[in-house]
């Protein structure tokens, strides 16, 4: 079964990420084919398996503050900035839809 | 023994230091680095020789050049990942690991290339390009080496170190450091350590801190450790396992660092040969050496038994799951805003992250973020991400079984074969490849467990093969102590590198002999 472009429009959209061209589209047919394989096991009564650290307890250290202050230097990496501030560009705007945005799945 | 040369003061620091950066410069052609840190390793090995002088050094590692793979954070130091969207990226902190070995006075000498994000099997897939492997200009290689046609290209013969921690394999292999850090998600270090003849060692998964390693697989990462023989890595491992706060899964348990004693008698150990990992494409050289290998062990007095492990052909596919989810989720921070690469584009917030994630990652970031969220779509959770996770569970319990028969230790192949020349290896896809390669090493990370790679002979091409050797949870010393007998036993030769033997001087020299 190949994966419908109203999927693949919807994974653009999760992933904040292109297919590029037909060649992303193959590679995701491919990955699936290839995890389809995962069916053949037979994996009745077994528990999905988290972390392999399952039967510790986490480390849960105190609520207290030992590091921080460090403003300048975090921000340092940031190309976009206004005093203390990350600058976004302008939020609840979504994605556009599918017609209008630059996107290879386009003529689909 | 480089250690015992610096505190004897046969060595200084500073020398050691300036050799290595000048046998990089030398070795440029391998790629193997992506930054050279050189003013402050200048520093760090003068304050080292102030330390020697004054008869104070730190430790073991005090003055010791070493390498670091370019996806720990180094503060001071551009991190990259070999991605787009981590150029010009300089790291605020250290990674636990990394200031582990500086607080040691080990002099970072620089940070080592990878595939991009450390998605790769054969460091072949970052922006700053493939990384060759220094045995492509060995002595051993080039004697056996039969040119296709005349007009062949004098250059164009060279092979891949394997991944993704090829720079750091490379950079031990060709002396210009004496230990690097790798880190180990399928295979990352075992893999290029076979192909580049340097040992390779995954920890348990929670023995050693990830704070400050870029995440790719949260439940399977470790750092790995990249050395010229066991008795190093046994030292590296000791100044950097235990409990990191920064880090809670890290486990709690206290460790204590060990020496390694020389084994001499290995009749109470019991080897089992997994027959699962005699897996489809497996040269008929590793097989012969595998086979070689387990005789040299039963010859030895130890009782070598064939086990079974049914659930490995699995864990390539449930990797595959498992790893495109997390990285999905992990790739998720990179969106232009905070740090790294942003894009001009700025209609909107989304528009942005969009066009900052299109420019920054390559296609194999790109791809396995697409699949990943594919598979946690809710139509898709149950039957992929959460069957993947079942699957995983299969295949840790295949080793509790055969560990709790009374295996001690499991021996198997590395690689399926001996490293191959780039050309070839870029006529298949990334994720082909890694699917491919990593089958011999991926189902250690699925289950948390050690495993070491020991360098044991040289192909018929002249070009290295290793041995994996899996332990169980946290018994590093004893898969160690395997290794280090293996290791005497099988007398790996060194590398014969010109460029080597000009910088050459006794603490560069190892005593081996060809003799497996």
């Amino acid at each position: 079964q190949k994966v419908t472009v109203e999927v693949l429009d919807h994974l653009e959209h999760l992933a904040l990420v292109d297919f590029r061209d037909s060649e992303g589209v193959e590679r995701l047919q491919k990955a699936i084919q290839f995890a389809d394989q995962l069916h053949e096991v037979n994996t009745d009564g077994v528990e999905p398996m988290d972390s392999v650290l399952e039967d510790r307890c986490l480390y849960l250290r105190e609520d207290d503050v030992t590091e921080g202050n460090c403003t300048e230097e975090l921000l340092k990496n940031a190309r976009e900035k206004v005093e203390e501030y990350f600058v976004a560009p302008p939020g609840n705007i979504p994605l556009p839809k599918l017609e209008e945005r630059e996107t290879f799945l386009k003529g689909s | 023994q480089v250690s015992a040369a610096l505190k004897e003061g046969r060595v200084a620091p500073t020398e050691l230091c300036q050799r290595c950066l000048s046998l990089i410069k030398s070795t440029k052609f391998l790629n193997a680095y992506i930054t050279v840190a050189e003013e402050t390793a200048l520093k760090q090995a003068e304050e080292s020789e102030k330390r020697y002088r004054r008869g104070q050094p730190l430790g073991v590692l005090d003055g010791i050049p070493i390498a670091v793979k370019d996806n720990f954070n180094t503060a001071g130091i551009e991190t990259t990942c070999a991605s787009n969207m981590l150029k010009g990226y300089i790291s605020p902190y250290n990674a636990t690991v990394v200031q582990k070995l500086l607080d040691q006075g080990a002099v970072l000498l620089g940070k080592t290339n990878l595939d991009e994000f450390a998605m790769g099997s054969g460091s072949t897939d970052g922006v700053f390009g493939p990384v060759r492997n220094p045995w492509s200009y060995s002595r051993q290689y080039k004697e056996k080496y039969v040119p296709k046609s005349h007009s062949e290209d004098k250059d164009s013969n060279w092979v891949i170190t394997g991944g993704s921690s090829g720079g750091s394999a490379a950079a031990v292999s060709s002396f210009t450091c004496f230990a690097a850090l790798g880190s180990d998600t399928g295979g990352s270090t075992r893999n290029p350590a076979a192909h580049c003849g340097v040992v390779g060692l995954k920890p348990t998964y929670g023995l050693i801190s990830r704070h400050g390693l870029i995440p790719l697989v949260n439940s399977m990462d470790v750092p790995g450790i990249l050395t010229r023989c066991v008795d190093d890595a046994a030292i590296v491992l000791g100044l950097l396992a235990g409990h990191d706060p920064k880090d809670s899964t890290t486990i709690q348990d206290n460790f204590k660092p060990f020496e390694l004693s020389n084994l001499t008698d290995v009749s109470k150990l019991s080897i089992g040969i997994p027959k699962e990992y005699h897996a489809p494409g497996l040269s008929s050289e590793i097989l012969a050496l595998w086979s070689k290998a387990a005789d040299l062990f039963k010859n030895a007095g130890a009782k070598v038994i064939e086990v079974s492990l049914p659930h490995t052909r699995y864990s390539i596919v449930c990797y595959h799951v498992l790893c495109t989810a997390e990285v999905a989720s992990n790739m998720a921070r990179f969106d232009g805003l905070e740090y790294g690469h942003r894009s001009d584009m700025n209609k909107s917030t989304e528009s942005m992250y969009a066009a900052t994630r299109r420019e920054g990652f390559n296609d194999v970031v790109r791809g396995r973020i697409l699949s990943g969220n594919y598979f946690m779509l809710n139509q898709n959770y149950e039957n992929y991400f959460i069957k993947a996770q079942k699957v995983r569970r299969l295949i840790a319990n295949d080793f509790v079984k055969v560990f709790g028969s009374g295996v001690d230790i499991l021996l198997t192949p590395t690689t399926l074969s001996d490293a191959v020349p780039y050309a070839e290896f870029i006529k298949e896809d990334n994720r082909t490849r890694s699917a491919q390669d990593d089958i011999l090493t991926q189902a250690a990370n699925m289950a948390g467990l050690p495993a070491i790679n020991v360098p044991t002979a040289l192909s018929e091409r002249g070009l290295p093969v290793g041995l994996q050797f899996i332990g169980r949870s946290f018994q590093e010393k004893q898969l160690l102590t395997v290794a280090k007998w293996f290791e005497k036993q099988v007398k790996f030769p060194t590398i014969q590198l010109e460029e080597v033997k000009r910088h050459d001087h006794g603490v560069f020299q190892h005593q081996k002999s060809a003799s497996f």
